[in-house]
This record gives C-alpha cells, structure tokens and sequence, in this order.
C-alpha cells in the first residue's frame, strides 16, 4: 500500500496581473491504497491537486509526501525519475507521441528510466499492450489508431515501470461511453493487482464506482 | 478604438517573444549586410573629397633635373586649359631606420605656405626649413618609421654619404599615402635640400591643375606643354610616360574597383542568403499560426480579416528589423569603408551615409518580408477551420514517405536521439530550409577559401618564375643612373652567382599601363620558359639586332584579341613605337599587366645608351641570411662608387606579398562571416521554434520521468543530424560556387587562375558545423531542459 500525504497545502497561479488561489489549507491522507475518485466543479482545483501527488507541479505552502518521501522539495531531474518509477499518469487527450509506434510509445517510460534490457522492455510493453487488446496494433503509429485505441496505449505506457500509483485526469473524457466502459474496467483490474488509482471524473456514475470519493470545491476538500 | 483584431496583431508580438525577437534579428541583419553595397559609392566619396582638397593633379610628367625659372613657372600656368602648376624636386635614396637601410622617397617643395597642385598638409610641427624635413604620418600607422619631432633622420646623399636631417614636423599627402603601406618611407623638404642631397638644381616632376580634364583636354594640355618645354627650355624629352588622372580617378582607384567587383560579387551572396532566411522565416512563423487562425475562422473571421490582423504583425516586425537593420547597415558601411580607407590610402575618411542604398536596403527588406509571408499566409488561409485548429504541428501523412519509414526502421540508438531523428521529418519544409541555409553558409565558407587560396597559391607560384634572389635598382628620380658593366663589378662580390643588367619601365598600350622588364635573351633571372605559353622568347639575335619583338602577357592578349604574328603600337616616354607580337606569357605580375622586350631594343627606345635601371643577382646559397648578407655588400660596393641603389629582396617581397593577400583574404572572411552568421541564425530560429511547439511535449517527457538530459539529447540530436545534412550539401556546392568565384576573376580582371579546393577544409568546415551549431542551439535546449513540466503541459 501507498502513502500520500498532503499537508497545509497552498497552491497560488500567479498570471500576468492576476493571481489565483487553485488549492486552499489542504490536508489529505490516502493510505490505504483503493480506486479513489477526486470530483468536483469545473475550476474547483481537482487537476491541481493531481499534479501536487504527482509533482508536476509544485505547492506554494506546505508538503507532499509520498511513501516517506517529500517530493515537493525534490530537485527537478530527480523528481522526474521518481515520478517515472512511481507513478503512471494517463491524461484526458492521450498525449502520446506522434513519431512513435504505439510499442514505442508504451516502451518510453522503461527508455528513459533504462530499465533492464532494450529485448526486455519491448516484451513488457507488448504485453500491457495485449493487456489492453492493442497486440495486433503494435507497429502502428498514433495517428493511424482511434481515440480509444490511443487512449489504451496511455494505459500501457503508464503501466511500463510497474508504478505502484496510476494517476488518470479525466482519463474516459474523451471516449464513447463504451471505450469508457471497458477503460473503467481495466483501471478496477489494475486496482485489485494491489495498484492505487487515482482519477478525476465529471462522470456521477464513474465516482460512485470508486472505493473512496474526494470533493474539492473552490480549492478546498469539501468531503472524503 | 483599435478592434480586438487589431490589438492581436500587436500582441503576437509579445506572445511569442522568442520567435519575434529572432525574427526581427533577421530581418535586421540581413538589411545590414545589404547596407554594404554602400561601401563603394562612399569609398568613391571619400576619395574624391581627399582629391579635392589636396587639388590632385590632372597631369603629371617626368622630366630630367629641369630648371624654370618664375616667368617659364608663369607661362607654363598661362597655357590654355591649365589652372594651376607645381613643380617638385624628387630624390628616391635610402635612409637608416635603426640599423636596416630602408628605401625612401624626398619630395621637395618649392613653398609649402603657398602649394598649387598636389598639395601637401602639414599636421604637426613646422614647415621643413633647410636640412629638415616633415614625416608623412602614414609611416607611423603602419609600423614603418616611429621617429618624430626632433629626431634625425641618416639619409644616403647621391654620392652615398649619410646626412643627418632633422624632422621638423608631420603631414600627410593624397598622392603618397599608400607608400609607406609597400614599405617606402616618406618625407617632404624643401626644394634647397633635396637639391643638396641629389645634386641637381631643377625639377624633375611637374604636376598641373587643369581646367578641363577628359582625355582629349589631357593629351592636348600634354602636347602644349611638350611643345612650351622643347621651345624655350632645355627640354628634351619625358623620361617616363606623362600621367594623366581624368574625372573619378584617385590612386589605387583601378586595384580597388577591381577589388570591389569582387566584393560585390560576395555581397550578392550574402543578399541571396538574406532573401532566403527572410522567406523561410516568415514561411515557418505563419505556419506556426495555422491553428490560431483556424480558430479565428470558426468565431467568423473572414480570409481578408485574417490577412489585414497578419500583415499587420508582419509590416510591424518587418518595419522594425529593417529600420534597425538600415542603421545598422550605416554603421557597418562606415566601419568597412572606415578600413579600407586607413589600411589601403592612409586617410580618416568623414562619416557618410549613402541614402540611396540605405533607403533600398530598408525598403527590400520590407518587401521581401511582406513577399515572403504572402504564400504561407494565402495557403494557410485556404484551409478549413477544422483543419487548422487540429494542426498539432506535424504533418498529417507523417509516416507514409520512404524518409519516415527509413527513420523508424533506424536501430541501436537511445530513444532520445532515435525521436530527435525522427522530429526532423515531422516538418520537413522546416528542416529543409534549415538544411538549405547551412548548406549557403557551409557552401559559401569553401568557395571563398578556395577562392582566396588559390589567389595565394598563383601569387606564391608568381614568385617561383622570379628565379632571381636579388634585384637591384638605381634611383628613378635624382641619383646616378647606372650602366651595364658594373655587373662585372658586382660579379666580385663574394656569394654572388650571376648578375644580369635590366631595364624596368612603364609604357602604354591603349588605356592601360603596362610594366616592361627588359632582360637579357638568355636571362636567368626569370623562368620565362615555364611562362611562355604561345610562340615564342626573343634569342640573341633578336637583341644584338635590336628588333622590335614584344613577349606580351596572355592577359593582355585575351582582353585587346591580340595574337603571335600582330603588331601592336606601344607609347613610350620618347615616342610611340611599332612591335612584332612573337609569344604570349602567363604572367601574373602587375596583375597580367606585364610585357618583355629585350633589353637592347629597350635601352634604344629609350636613348638610354648604355645605361641600366638595375641589376638581378643569383645567389650561391638560398639561405636568408646569406641573402640578406649579399644585398648589403651590394648596396655598400654601390655606395663606395657613388651609386645609391635600392634592394629587392625577393623571398622578402613573397611574404609581404603574402601578408597583403592575407589582408585581403581577412576582409574576405569577414564577409563569409556575415554569411555564415545570417544561417546560423536561422538554424537557431528553427530550434527554438521546435521546442516552442513541442512544449506539451516536453512537459510529458518530464511526467514520463525524463531527465534533463534526454531532453537535450532529443533536441540536439535534431539541431546536429540537421546540420549535418547542410554540411554534407554544402561540400560540393562550395566546390561549384568557388569555380564560379575563380571564372568571375577571369572574367573581371582576365587573371587565370588555376582552382584549388583544399581538402582539408572540408574537415575544418565540418568542425566549425558542428561547434556552431552547439552553440546556438544552447538557448534552445535550456529552454526545454528549464521548462517546468507543469507550466509545459497548460501551454497554448
């Protein structure tokens, strides 16, 4: 099981001549691993607070431990590496690269951490990608494959280094009620293998799906 | 109230700072270099300015120590069409500078308070009184002589004995700056003193202001003048062939344009490389914009709409780097001309702004900005809202061509570099006309190196035909003439081989001024069998029979259509004389303006008698200081018989020789430089404007735990592989345009010159490449490395 911890947590964007406060005094423990739902308005700081557990951005107060480790004050190579280690982030528009295949593109993660051998990482990614049901679709570059089938190779690549946390913002955002479905499925799946996931939906029926529901409203935790 | 459209065009600017910045530079850089097409009009300017105020003569002749007195001075000024007359006294010796004997000219002044042609600045001290004398102030720029005020300069009087004379002060005159640059010093005096030191009594140069200077007006002036001289003095004839300056000639004037039809030459060059970086610049920043102006259709903005909010950002950007650019351009020009000026003529020139060029330059800069955006933009707006907004900045049949599939298949290398390879294909307009620019500048490095390598290469092979060691020369103006049996004189000194007489001087044929060297049939002071290209060399009988036979140069030939078998009309001082063309030679000295006649024919011609302008030595040993030591016993055993005589040691010559090419090779560079700089900058716009457009994805990298350094290894495998591509096209095309360059010579000044592409260049240029383009792409690929993944990823 994974430790997250948020502690006082602030985060400020300062744009131009404007400042805005997306995260207020947040405190939040998440130990006990699960499919946990973040929901909320629009604007309400759900993405934020995402990308506070994954380091992609960093608070302007306070801490983010994760496993003991205070990521929030890591410098920024090291932290990259941690992140990806740790952590399997899927996003709402796929962003894959375009230049690589869809093997390619699920190998990345395992390219840039220099996991094992280059043979190794090739039969790993082929098979998350058969664990997505894209084995037949492996040479084929993003722009030949449909928005579900670019969505599932995102899954494959967040799955490459084995990450105990898989983080999806608006992961089913994108995709026909049926690809979102079948998505919703595999990150169960990924969750009972002993994975935390953490998502954030607009979608009522995905939340109530959820082991834990947390409710962020104007920055602040409303509700767990 | 400025419409919301509006107000974008001015807030791209500032949107994309980089890009705009980058874009503004180019256009400002290469409107600058446009600029330089002013250097030769305001060359031109300052020399006529400096003509004009040292009234410059508009003919010149050479006579033997005459004396005028006022009334002959007064009615050689009250010919028809002369205005004003100066009368010199020249003596060409050799002074002391430290312990080397260096040679030096004296000219000596009638009255330096009232001058009339000619005239000579005073711009320190006094007026030189008798035994004084004033320093040009050119010796002191070019490291030739330091000595001021107060000191003495050891002079060799006519019988070879030193006198001390004092300098009184320091001046400076149009018609003799560019001596000291070859290396003779120079002083003025008063007529008294030259007088003394040369042991005549008249002039021996007169030099005339006139009215009406074209060359009808000149020669009848010349005539009139003959005709006063021989009618009421004891003139007999000129001793060398009158000058005549018309309109817009100044000293050096014909070297310099020759010069600068080259220089044009390179700074076309550069306006072909301009006009290319301003079209692909634009062309890569419109198509940048596709999605943005996909999006301005979908809230209903029409094509004109579009194309007025663009242009506009265009006409701003394009505005402000030419503006920038025309005054840079004025800078830079008087900089260049600011160069030449000092290290070719000794003069400061004024600064000055030729606004023709300026205001063409700016306005070419502009038109071309605009010119070259209206393609992208039109064929950007032809496209749909859908199209455009889904424009994810890469090619929508990115895989399909033989290129990508040939880039995926590539193996063995990290996944950084393998997606940096295959970036380039992702915009291959881009990337080609990156490629294409490195190739300009690669290109244009080895053309203009192999250009001026082989100028050198011809000059140093020049040298090679002068088999002799020494040459050695009496004094043109004052001094003892010398005669043919002093070589056997000569022939004693120790380390001495051969000794031959010579005669050297200038003649004309049609417009042009030609060098003669008068040797001996069977000379062994010039290799003129490895030179003879066509016919034949005069023998002996040729030159105890004094036939009138010329070995004419083969440019010469190729400019008049002149063949073996014609006869040519040649002007000397005594007259103008009928010769039998018998061989053409591929001599290059005097730049291809050089003939042979035999030594005999010459002395004839000329009424010389038995009298030489030099000798050419041989020595035993090749060594310099054995060289250096027979040149002086020379010049003693000269002096101890009265003679003063002036060395030319040859291996001396060669590299002072090679020192000025390198200055010509120094100036050429700089122009390369420009060059090269201009597609360096380019290269440098279109990395930035990848990491730009690929900041999303930089930020994923980061999420997907990338470090720093796969990031740069992505980008910079695509900034190199890039460059690369440019340099391996712009081998041979350096190889094709440096050709080009060596036909332009031909063409321009009918020098042939054999090509010389230096292989090992071709590594250096590659090194260069790749240094380069390390370092601009350095902002780039701090950018991205420095990019927060956060900031990346909410990047519009």
């Amino acid at each position: 099981m994974v430790n997250i911890e948020l502690r006082d947590l602030d985060k400020v964007y300062n744009s131009g001549k404007t400042e805005f406060q997306a995260l207020k005094n947040i405190n939040l423990v998440m130990d006990n691993g699960g499919l946990i739902a973040i929901v909320g308005p629009s604007g309400s700081g759900k993405s934020t607070l995402l990308n506070m557990i994954t380091g992609i951005d960093r608070p302007t107060k306070g801490a983010v431990i994760v496993d003991g480790k205070r990521i929030d004050s890591m410098k920024e190579d090291k932290l990259a590496k941690w992140r990806g280690e740790n952590i399997g982030i899927i996003f709402q528009f796929f962003q894959l690269f375009p230049t690589l295949t869809a093997l390619e593109n699920a190998m990345l993660p395992m390219d840039l951490a220099k996991k094992g051998s280059v043979k190794g990482r090739r039969e790993i990614a082929k098979r998350n990608l058969e664990l997505v049901g894209l084995g037949d679709k492996l040479n084929n570059l993003p722009s030949e494959l449909s928005g579900g089938e670019q969505q599932r190779v995102a899954i494959a690549r967040a799955l490459a280094n084995d990450p105990k946390i898989i983080i999806g913002d608006e992961p089913t955002g994108n995709l026909d009620s049926k690809t979102e479905k079948m998505m919703f499925e595999l990150l169960e799946k990924l969750n009972k293998q002993g994975k935390t996931v953490i998502f954030v939906t607009h979608s009522k029926e995905l939340a109530r799906r959820a082991s834990k529901r947390i409710t962020i409203l104007d920055g602040q935790v409303v509700n767990t | 109230m400025v419409s919301a459209l509006g107000k974008k065009s001015f807030r791209d600017l500032g949107k994309r700072k980089a890009r705009t910045v980058f874009t503004v530079l180019t256009i400002t850089l290469a409107v600058a270099a446009l600029g330089l097409f002013s250097v030769v009009p305001l060359m031109d300017e300052a020399m006529e300015k400096e003509v004009e105020d040292s009234n410059m003569y508009d003919v010149r002749i050479w006579i033997s120590d005459l004396v005028l007195n006022d009334s002959q001075q007064k009615d050689l000024n009250d010919l028809d069409n002369v205005n004003a007359v100066e009368g010199r006294s020249v003596f060409y010796t050799r002074m002391y500078i430290g312990e080397r004997r260096n040679d030096v000219i004296i000219i000596g002044i009638q009255n330096f308070s009232q001058q009339n042609v000619d005239i000579v600045a005073k711009d320190s001290g006094e007026a030189p009184g008798y035994m004084e004398l004033l320093a040009d102030r050119n010796m002191k720029r070019v490291n030739l002589y330091q000595g001021g005020v107060g000191n003495t300069v050891k002079v060799y009087d006519f019988e070879g004995n030193v006198q001390g004379l004092v300098i009184s002060g320091t001046g400076h005159s149009l018609l003799y700056s560019d001596y000291p640059m070859f290396g003779l010093a120079v002083f003025y005096a008063d007529m008294e003193t030259v007088h003394m030191l040369s042991n005549s009594s008249g002039f021996n140069i007169i030099s005339f202001d006139l009215e009406k200077n074209t060359q009808e007006d000149a020669d009848k002036a010349v005539e009139d003048i003959q005709a006063y001289l021989l009618a009421h003095t004891e003139f007999v004839s000129f001793t060398e062939i009158p000058d005549v300056r018309l309109n817009g000639d100044w000293p050096g004037e014909q070297q310099f344009s020759n010069m600068s039809s080259f220089f044009v030459i390179l700074t076309l060059m550069i306006l072909f490389c301009s006009v290319f970086l301003i079209s692909n610049t634009m062309h890569t920043m419109i198509t940048e914009q596709k999605k943005e102006i996909g999006q301005l259709k979908a809230v209903g903005a029409t094509k004109f709409q579009v194309l007025r909010s663009y242009t506009q950002t265009v006409l701003i950007m394009g505005g402000t780097g030419s503006l920038l650019g025309g005054i840079l351009g004025i800078y830079m020009s008087h900089l260049m001309v600011s160069f030449l000026a000092d290290t070719f003529f000794g003069i400061t020139p004024g600064f000055g702004v030729y606004l023709p060029v300026v205001f063409a330059s700016m306005a070419v800069g502009l038109g071309l900005t605009l010119l070259s955006t209206f393609p992208a933009l039109i064929k950007t707006l032809r496209m749909t809202a859908r199209e455009g907004m889904e424009n994810h900045g890469i090619q929508a049949n990115y895989g399909k061509s033989r290129f990508d599939l040939a880039l995926m298949k590539m193996k063995g290398l990290p996944r950084s570099a393998q997606m940096g390879l295959r970036n380039m294909a992702r915009k291959k307009g881009r990337s080609l006309s990156t490629i294409l620019q490195i190739t300009l500048a690669v290109g244009m490095f080895l053309a203009i190196i192999s250009t001026g390598l082989s100028i050198q290469a011809a000059v140093s092979q020049e040298f090679e035909y002068l088999t002799s060691d020494i040459i050695s020369t009496g004094s043109p103006e004052g001094g003892r003439p010398l005669y043919e049996d002093l070589q056997y004189v000569l022939l004693d000194i120790d380390g001495i081989k051969t000794a031959e007489p010579l005669v050297v001087t200038e003649v004309m044929f049609k417009d042009d001024t030609l060098t003669v060297f008068g040797y001996t049939y069977n000379t062994v002071a010039y290799d003129y069998k490895r030179t003879l290209d066509k016919g034949r060399w005069y023998n002996e009988f040729d030159e105890q029979s004094n036939v009138s036979v010329i070995v004419l140069s083969k440019t010469l030939a190729d400019i008049h259509d002149i063949r073996v078998g014609d006869n040519i009309e040649v002007q000397m001082a005594t007259g103008t004389f009928s010769f039998e063309v018998i061989g053409l030679s591929s001599v290059l000295m005097n730049n291809g303006m050089s003939c042979f006649i035999p030594i005999s024919t010459l002395q004839n011609k000329l009424m010389m008698g038995d009298e030489v302008t030099g000798f050419a030595f041989v020595t035993e040993s090749s060594s310099h200081d054995a060289i250096d030591r027979v040149a002086t016993e020379i010049e003693d055993t000269m002096l101890e018989r009265g003679f003063v005589v002036n060395n030319l040691i040859l291996y001396v010559a060669e590299e002072q020789n090679q020192q000025a090419n390198q200055q010509v090779m120094n100036l050429m560079m700089a122009v390369g430089g420009i060059i090269v700089l201009i597609t360096m900058i380019g290269l440098a716009s279109m990395l930035t404007m990848n990491v730009v457009e690929r900041t999303k994805e930089i930020g994923m990298l980061r999420c997907l735990g990338s470090s720093s350094r796969s990031i740069r290894s992505v980008f910079g495998t695509e900034g190199l592989v890039i460059a690369l591509f440019g340099w391996a096209a712009g081998v041979p095309m350096g190889f094709f345009v440096g050709m080009y360059l060596n036909q332009m010579i031909y063409e321009l000044m009918h020098i042939d010159i054999a090509f010389i592409f230096p292989v090992e260049y071709i590594f250096i240029s590659l090194i260069l490449t790749i240094v380069m383009t390390l370092l601009v792409i350095q902002p780039s690929l701090w950018r991205a490395t420095h990019l927060k993944p956060g900031d990346a990823l909410r990047y519009e």
